[in-house]
């Protein structure tokens, strides 16, 4: 086929440009005189790239300028009525329809790839639904955005966009134009099918380390405190698809009239964070207003803490590098609104679900030396934050965003001028902004001025452009602007007692470090890794954070966590078989079938059960793993018990000798050929043997005692 | 008491049952003090004539008008400013909640100075309001449009005016510098600012939030202590109100030392009043000074004692209390941008707007007067990194300062600062007595002619900022005119005298007023 040979052109071409040095413009040609003949074949591009260990399989969305082939059809079905499923319908909705859908949809006779669902249906549909589209990961829910209603909008917004997913080895395969494009769509497509790769693969490659430069970088994370009310209004705190416009107040809008008045869920999450980073909380702390006119910022102004922080002196250890990094205060603040530009129209939109959300920012001190270290930083600051229940640090959705202050210097000199690089919204992208950085002010310093003299780093805030991968000019010192802080007359001292930080103190959850602690003495003589650890610790990490500090979220509530799913299942039982029930099998049973981990599927008394049965021999391991493999693709009703359902399934081990000694016979009887190999000493044969049982008791048969039951049959005759 | 307050409901039912509204349509078109009237509730009207229905709230069949920056859900809330010209808030304030919960008609909104910034209400897209004080019963018989028209006052002109004018029973106004002492002063009727804290702000259009206080006018001291009443508790919807705890040691600190409540035969202290010696400046004017003393003369007659007193920081307090309030001013009207609500003006085309504030400074031009404009600009300055060091942060020294003054002339312990048990000592003063204003009330600026804007206008308010930036409860009674040497007859015009107490003496404050309306009356 044509395709076959494209692609080996394309591989060579494109993958391999190094070696065969051809540039994109040269490949394109090279395609196009070799494929004349067959307009309607395919440019296919084969991406390699590099993932560490433990990376997530990259992935993303993308839209393509032109579009290269019809996209596999999405079958769209939402649950809505009256006004909302004549807009859904509009809006190119496969099926639309009430509860009434629910039976299709059990039986199977109504299919779709995406389900969608009004909020004023949810309840309706959820009882029915819930663990069948559940588990298929396709329940609507509102933390996904499928529970909306703007459904219009969410249709939308995935309309013409297609995934794509690298294999296991982290490689992308896609194509990406067909021969007839002109030259410049081709271009333009990979070019930007290039940027939506590079973005969620972090074009992940690291520099050296850097010997004659120190840099060095006091980060100031944002985080969105997990709050089910603003900071100063009672408004509802907005979720990332909310309307715009639909969770504000007039606080928020900014109304005359309107005061402020302090959550306390917010400034004890905040006490939380402030202990669990070792912070001095101080007993009176003030809110001061930073002046600004910005159409996100509808009063004027943002309260913040400029003059007298809420906490001070703390310290975060970095768990893997062991480097001890300070904090130097932490302070509560409002979020902006959003505006977004319409080109279109040239007007701006503003949305105000997102103002007055309280936000946390913590400052470090510059102790952090390289992009690694403010990695690290930032990523045990996220989990800290989650595990406190103050954040759910979720930087693609705005929860965590970092400001970054980048300083080079040689080793023992004092530090450089610092360049701030604002709102960097995720981990790869601080990486890449910081190296970036680094490069750009070291080839600073070593190139001269018209003089002969080095030049100097000029102070600016700096913003980090997500498309050209690197930093750019936001303003200069000089343009700074005067914020004309102001002590906010409104909100006074705020006044925090020993009482209220013990009370706070006694409630604290455990930091990441001391539960890996505390599960490594559990479990550890057992023989649970810290991988195991590192393995449970990462399926938590997708975990919805509850509101206001509570224990259990809304969306969660059926589900326990990964590491109370073991600990439970542990209990009275080996710790090491636990662990690798959950890891080896279940994670892989739900990774087959695409579904990420939860401890609905197969419920800790369940799996504790399947574990039993299996170490008393009532069943073997390959019985177990068919049983797992059953429940997870067929829920069965709650309360059903494990032994009854592997009895049904008639997956229990046969327990009478009789039978056995029976089945060892037929066995010798249905191949004498091979016993007789196996007496005249080639004892390989048996393995033929014992496939024979195990197919004839559909695999119930233990191997071990089978082996030796049939050798004690075979050595008799 | 029990006999005063049935004699006064019965005033009250007589006076302003039937047509409540109908001395506001009367007066209104000559005193400019109502911006909007209200209809009367359906209610009201049937049950007018019943007079023999008891009655069941603190408040039923009084009338209220609310000055226009409280905002107000059924009635239009300008603030006198272009910028909110058709803006009707989307709640009652809290204090208009409270007073209509207690069965008050509210009967319209009054004129104000712009945002509250000003002392002679001529700041104002409604107009300016008109004295509407009548000095001799000949002058009754001349037509409004030739008596001689002088300036309610600033910024609750139009609240001082309804009253005055007899349009309505009370009035809500607010107070950040002396706005309703100084036009109760010029208008010659009762006007309350109490404690810091004690009355609600929330649904009150920020001027300048550490000064802003609700309070009360009325014709008598007995009236405003009515709604005052209703008023003073805490809301949970506003940071500054004081809880309900610090309320309560406050009464029960009255309760047990106040000299007024003391058996007359116990060897108890008398009413020790306090004269700051600041306070007669040279600005003064002659026939301000002869009056205050008079009546001082007459609370002596009944054998209060009067103590002159030092208030050294005095002089110092009139700048720091500008450089505030613009600077808190310029904080809290920078949500004026034409966005959410309130004017818009659209920028003309080939306008610059490659920055937000472009685009808001067509609006902020359009919307806000000369007067806003200008507080807006000074509290800028004050507030930039250069500034901040010497005007903001001096004027809060100053604050301080003159806020110790107080502390140290008063008997009665500053409950905002002592932490540990409050007490009253046996030395200092209850209460301040002081002239409201330096003068009665100017002339008012002839239609057209621009008024010369001078470092006067800001003088008014000499008398009434310490207790202010103090946050100190403080009462206008009005007081006789000493005219015997001055033939002048123009002089009649009202003069009042403010009665200052310590933070939370506000019971105290009233019940000398009381004493010193019944001094008056005797020695007068």
């Amino acid at each position: 086929m044509a395709a076959k040979a494209k692609r080996r052109a394309a591989k060579a071409a494109l993958a391999e440009a190094k070696v065969e040095k051809l540039s994109l413009m040269d490949a394109i040609s090279v395609l196009r005189a070799v494929e004349v003949t067959a307009p309607s074949a395919m440019y296919e591009l084969y991406i390699k790239t590099e993932m560490g260990n433990g990376v997530a399989v990259p992935k993303g969305r993308f839209k393509l300028p032109r579009e290269a082939k019809a996209q596999a059809e999405d079958k769209i079905l939402v649950f809505a009525e009256g006004r909302q499923a004549e807009e859904a319908k509009k809006a190119g909705a496969h099926i639309v329809g009430g509860p009434e859908l629910i039976d299709g949809i059990l039986n199977n006779r109504i299919r779709a790839t995406t389900y969608l669902s009004t909020p004023a249906l949810i309840r309706a549909i959820t009882p029915r639904l819930g663990r069948f589209l559940g588990p298929q990961g396709l329940m609507p829910s509102e933390r996904r955005g499928t529970v909306t209603d703007d459904i219009a909008g969410y249709l939308e917004r995935i309309q013409g966009t297609s995934e794509w997913k690298a294999d296991k080895k982290g490689n992308i395969h896609m194509p990406i134009a067909s021969m007839h494009f002109s030259v410049e769509d081709v271009v333009k497509n990979f070019r930007h099918f290039m940027i939506s790769v590079k973005k969620s693969t972090g074009n992940s490659k690291e520099t050296q380390s850097r010997k004659s430069k120190d840099a060095n970088k006091p980060v100031a994370p944002i985080s969105k405190i997990k709050s089910r009310q603003k900071l100063f209004s009672r408004a509802p705190t907005a979720l990332l698809n909310d309307v715009p416009n639909s969770r504000h107040n007039a606080f928020d809008a900014a109304f005359p009239g309107t005061l402020p008045k302090l959550n306390p869920k917010c400034l004890e999450l905040a006490i939380r964070a402030a202990l669990a980073l070792n912070c001095t909380i101080k007993q009176r702390s003030t809110f001061d207003r930073k002046h600004y006119f910005y159409s996100d910022q509808p009063v004027g102004y943002q309260i913040t803490q400029q003059y007298s922080p809420l906490a001070q002196n703390g310290t975060l250890t970095l768990p893997k590098l062991g480097i001890p990094v300070r904090i130097k205060q932490i302070q509560l603040e409002q979020d902006t609104g959003k505006s977004l530009f319409d080109h279109r129209t040239r007007s701006s939109l503003i949305d105000l679900n997102r103002a007055g959300t309280g936000l946390l920012e913590i400052v470090t001190e510059p102790d952090l030396r390289s992009s690694e270290e403010a990695a690290e930083y930032v990523r045990s600051l996220q989990s800290l934050l989650r595990s406190m229940g103050v954040s759910d640090g979720n930087m693609e959705a705005g929860s965590l965003r970092c400001d970054i202050n980048v300083s080079v210097n040689r080793p023992g000199e004092p530090f450089g001028t610092r360049c701030e690089i604002k709102n960097v919204n995720s981990v790869r992208f601080m990486v890449a902004a910081i190296q970036h950085e680094i490069e750009r002010q070291k080839a600073v310093l070593s190139s001269q001025d018209a003089t002969g003299s080095p030049r100097k780093v000029a102070q600016e805030t700096r913003g980090f452009d997500e498309d050209r991968w690197e930093t750019y000019t936001i303003r200069s010192k000089e343009d700074a602007p005067d914020y004309r802080y102001m002590p906010d007359p409104n909100l006074g001292t705020l006044i925090i007692n020993e009482t209220r930080i013990e009370n706070v103190r006694k409630n604290l959850p455990s930091t990441p470090e001391a539960t890996r602690q505390r599960l490594l003495d559990t479990y550890g003589p057992s023989g649970v890794t810290d991988a195991n650890i590192d393995t449970l610790f990462g399926l938590d990490s997708a975990r919805d954070v509850p509101f206001d500090g509570e224990t259990i979220s809304p969306d969660d509530a059926d589900s326990i966590s990964a590491v109370a799913y073991f600990e439970t299942i542990s209990n009275g039982r080996d710790p090491r078989e636990v662990i690798n029930w959950i890891t080896q099998n279940l994670l892989g049973l739900l990774a087959a079938s695409g579904r990420p981990f939860s401890s609905q599927y197969v419920s800790a008394p369940q799996m504790g059960v399947l574990i039993d049965l299996v170490s008393d021999n009532s069943m073997t391991r390959s019985s177990a793993r068919l049983l797992l493999r059953h429940i997870i693709n067929n829920p069965p009703p709650i309360n059903t018990s494990i032994q009854d359902l592997a009895r049904q399934l008639d997956l229990l081990s046969e327990s009478s000798g009789v039978s056995d000694d029976d089945v060892y016979r037929r066995a010798v009887e249905a191949l004498p050929a091979e016993v007789a190999a196996i007496r005249s000493g080639n004892k390989n044969v048996l393995n033929k043997v014992i496939g024979w049982v195990m197919r004839e008791t559909k695999g119930k048969a233990d191997v071990q005692k089978t082996r030796k039951r049939l050798e004690e049959v075979i050595s008799k005759m | 008491m029990r006999v005063a307050a049935a004699h006064h409901v019965r005033r009250c039912l007589s006076t302003s049952t039937f047509n409540p509204r109908s001395a506001i349509y009367e007066k209104n078109a000559s005193v400019n003090a109502f911006v909007h009237i209200h209809d009367p509730p359906p209610s009201l009207e049937g049950q007018a004539l019943e007079t023999t229905t008891p009655i069941a709230k603190p408040l039923q069949w009084t009338t209220v008008a609310v000055k226009d920056n409280i905002c107000t859900s059924d009635m239009p809330t300008t603030c006198s400013s272009a910028m909110l010209e058709n803006f009707t808030s989307p709640f009652d304030a809290t204090v208009v909640k409270l007073l209509k919960n207690a069965g008050a008609d509210i009967v319209g909104k009054t004129n104000c100075d712009e945002f509250g910034m000003g002392s002679m209400n001529t700041h104002s897209i409604h107009g300016p309001v008109v004295n509407p004080f009548q000095t001799s019963p000949s002058v009754k018989s001349t037509s409004w449009r030739n008596r001689e028209k002088r300036v309610a006052g600033g910024s609750s002109g139009g609240s001082a005016a309804a009253v005055a004018a007899d349009m309505c029973d009370i009035t809500l106004a607010t107070d950040t510098g002396g706005s309703i002492r100084l036009p109760a002063s010029y208008c010659g009727v009762v006007g309350l600012k109490p404690s810091y804290g004690l009355i609600s702000r929330y649904g009150v259009v920020s001027y300048a939030d550490s000064l802003d206080c609700v309070g009360l006018m009325a014709r008598s001291i007995f009236q405003a202590r009515r709604a005052f009443d209703i008023l003073d508790v805490p809301d949970p919807e506003d940071p500054t109100s004081v809880s309900k705890h610090m309320r309560e040691s406050a009464s029960r600190l009255l309760r047990d030392s106040s000299p007024l409540n003391q058996s007359s035969t116990s060897e108890q202290p008398k009413l020790r009043v306090g004269v700051p010696q600041e306070y007669f400046a040279q600005e003064l004017s002659p026939v301000v000074q002869k009056s205050v003393r008079k009546a001082l003369k007459a609370l002596q007659n009944l054998g209060v004692q009067i103590v002159p007193v030092s208030l050294p920081s005095t002089s110092y307090a009139l700048s720091a209390y500008y450089v505030l309030a613009s600077a808190e001013a310029s904080s809290n009207l920078a949500r004026y941008d034409g966005i959410e609500y309130g004017l818009r003006a659209t920028p003309p085309p080939g306008s610059d707007l490659t920055k937000t504030s472009n685009v808001y400074s067509h609006t902020r031009t359009q919307g806000f007067g000369d007067e806003v404009r200008k507080r807006i600009l000074l509290g800028t300055y004050s507030l930039t990194a250069d500034a901040f060091d010497n005007y903001f942060l001096q004027a809060q020294k100053v604050r301080q300062l003159v806020r110790n003054d107080f502390d140290s002339v008063f008997r009665w312990p500053n409950l905002r600062v002592s932490t540990c048990k409050p007490t009253v000592s046996m030395e200092g003063v209850d209460v301040l007595i002081h002239p409201s204003a330096i003068r009665t009330a100017p002339r008012l600026p002839s239609m057209g002619q621009n008024s010369v804007e001078s470092l006067d206008t800001y003088l008014q308010d000499v008398l009434t900022v310490p207790a202010s930036l103090a946050g100190l409860p403080a009462l206008n009674v009005p007081v006789p005119v000493e005219t015997e040497d001055d033939p002048d007859e123009a002089e009649e015009w009202p003069i009042g005298i403010s009665i200052v107490g310590q933070w939370g003496c506000d019971r105290l404050v009233m019940d000398v007023g009381i004493i010193a309306e019944a001094a008056m009356a005797v020695g007068g």
